[in-house]
């Protein structure tokens, strides 16, 4: 198992188009919310790191989060197509370590993805901002960030787009996510209710920092997001195991 | 004849109502053994039962003694398997796809890697990314890994389709220095050249039926004195010929064609005989002609 979620995580991180996904996000995001004199003018609380920090996670992530998707659903249709799958039945591995470590693999790298993208914003932010911030006012977010977003998303992103275009068609997996992904784009709601179905801007990221005029956190709709976003991706990820053909028989 | 893989009455029955293998039963000893047939009849089915792959619907396939579907763990300890049309994973690098397999089969060893490597010469090339070898590089790492470990058997689903003259020569040698010291290489494939160069005994599969199991030297005696060539003036001749006799092949010259006919009861007096090849063999046991 660990060698599959080894070589899993290493052949997508030696992809050049990860790398171009990455670039592309942080571009988009420093141009929204690099700490120049018209964004700090257009965005009231911008001079604050957990805004900025929030900000990153709950927008400017959903472009990352959109393309490492792309490229995380053809891990599995990869292996039958190019002959690997009968290849690797072949073998002594079993069909769990075989779903796990690509289920690991693909979450390790949405995960390294997504920590990258968020210290190198805040990074650049850090050091051009310009008024005074402390180390310990960036630290404190990102540590809260890491844990109510970047965990469940990239748990959420990672698993189905691996499992589920195990046992569906690629092109029907690719319109379901696009209208997904495209309605968290488009989605404009109140500070009041966020659905717990939004992937980067539900109510989990208000864990991070919350508007000085709507500073009230539901619990319970936090507790919805979380719920939907990790077990969306472990029911997704339980899908593969079950699937009774996908593997030789054990 | 010591035993490495007996096939006994293997159906393997799709649930699309597709039998791919009918009743299928032959046995391998050590050596290189050839499986001949054409696309689709069922040799890639026949290999998956072998590996593993592929569960039959009846019958038993014995690796070594061992029950492909009930001892699972002890066969695939034991082969190495080298898919058709391998495309691997091209942005890892020669060494790292190698590695990769062998860490599946519990061999954590770099050197094993490096060695494996050596023998198909492609150490040089060790570094570069798969996506970036020629087909034939590419086959070269496909049997790599499946090496790495000695397996007893190995399975090489039509390893020489596609590749150039020099790089068959180079893979025949590489299978035939593998089958000595007892262990057994199974040779799928629709090229009868490699069989010829490499396979004393060899089986013919048909639409899914077992055709012929045996040496090669048998299969030749079966056409032995009846291959002859007869000269055609055009066309409608060798219609009026396919009618009376099979045909193996037939080459187009600048005066009308020659065709190279299957004289079974010394019909053909005109004809002139010729040295049967195990290619006549096959296109016969075939029932069909193939022109050039």
């Amino acid at each position: 198992m660990f060698s599959v979620l080894h070589y899993e995580y290493k052949m997508q991180f030696k992809r050049l188009v990860t790398w171009g996904v990455l670039l592309v996000a942080t571009a988009l995001s420093l141009l929204d919310n690099f700490p120049s004199a018209g964004n700090l003018a257009r965005l009231e609380f911008l001079n604050e790191p957990a805004y900025f920090v929030y900000r990153i996670v709950s927008l400017d992530s959903l472009v990352l989060l959109f393309g490492l998707m792309f490229l995380l659903a053809g891990r599995i249709p990869i292996d039958t197509k190019t002959g690997m799958k009968s290849l690797l039945m072949s073998s002594a591995l079993r069909k769990w370590q075989y779903v796990l470590g690509k289920l690991l693999g693909g979450f390790l790298y949405v995960f390294s993805m997504q920590c990258i993208f968020l210290l190198l914003n805040t990074m650049i932010y850090f050091i051009a901002a310009p008024f005074e911030i402390s180390l310990i006012e960036c630290i404190v977010p990102l540590i809260k960030a890491i844990f109510v977003s970047l965990v469940p998303t990239s748990l959420f992103v990672s698993f189905c787009s691996i499992a589920l275009p195990g046992m569906i068609d690629i092109r029907l997996f690719y319109i379901l996510a696009a209208i997904l992904f495209g309605f968290n784009a488009t989605y404009v709601g109140s500070a009041e209710a966020m659905p717990f179905y939004l992937i980067t801007s539900g109510d989990l990221v208000r864990l991070i920092w919350v508007h000085p005029r709507w500073p009230f956190v539901d619990m319970g709709s936090v507790i919805a997001n979380g719920f939907f976003l990790v077990g969306s991706g472990l029911v997704c990820g339980s899908l593969l195991f079950l699937k009774h053909k996908f593997w030789r028989s054990e | 004849m010591n035993t490495n893989i007996e096939i006994s009455h293997i159906t393997k029955k799709y649930k699309n109502g597709v039998t791919a293998l009918d009743d299928v039963s032959f046995r391998v000893g050590s050596g290189v053994f050839g499986l001949l047939g054409h696309n689709g009849a069922g040799k890639t089915t026949l290999m998956k039962a072998l590996v593993t792959v592929l569960t039959p619907s009846a019958g038993i396939i014995r690796i070594c003694g061992f029950d492909t579907v009930k001892q699972g763990n002890e066969v695939r300890a034991r082969i190495g398997y080298l898919p058709q049309e391998l495309a691997m994973y091209p942005s890892l690098s020669v060494f790292d796809f190698v590695n990769y397999m062998a860490e599946l089969k519990g061999i954590h060893n770099k050197k094993a890697v490096s060695n494996v490597l050596e023998q198909v010469e492609m150490l040089e090339f060790s570094k570069r990314k798969i996506g970036q070898l020629s087909g034939g590089m590419k086959r070269r790492v496909g049997i790599a890994q499946a090496l790495i470990g000695n397996p007893q058997i190995l399975v090489v689903d039509e390893p020489t389709a596609g590749l150039d003259p020099e790089e068959r020569v180079r893979f025949r040698g590489l299978l035939s220095r593998y089958a000595r010291e007892g262990r057994t290489v199974l040779l799928s494939t629709h090229i009868v050249e490699d069989i010829h160069q490499l396979c004393e005994e060899l089986a013919v599969l048909r639409k899914g039926h077992l055709f012929y199991a045996g040496t090669s030297a048998a299969l030749l005696e079966r056409v032995k004195d009846k291959v002859k060539i007869l000269h055609l003036e055009n066309e409608n001749q060798l219609i009026e010929l396919q009618k009376k006799s099979v045909v193996l092949s037939t080459t187009y010259e600048s005066q009308g064609l020659t065709a190279r006919i299957m004289d079974e009861s010394g019909l053909f007096l005109q004809a002139t005989p010729v040295t049967a090849t195990l290619e006549d063999a096959y296109v016969y046991c075939m029932g069909g002609k193939a022109h050039a």
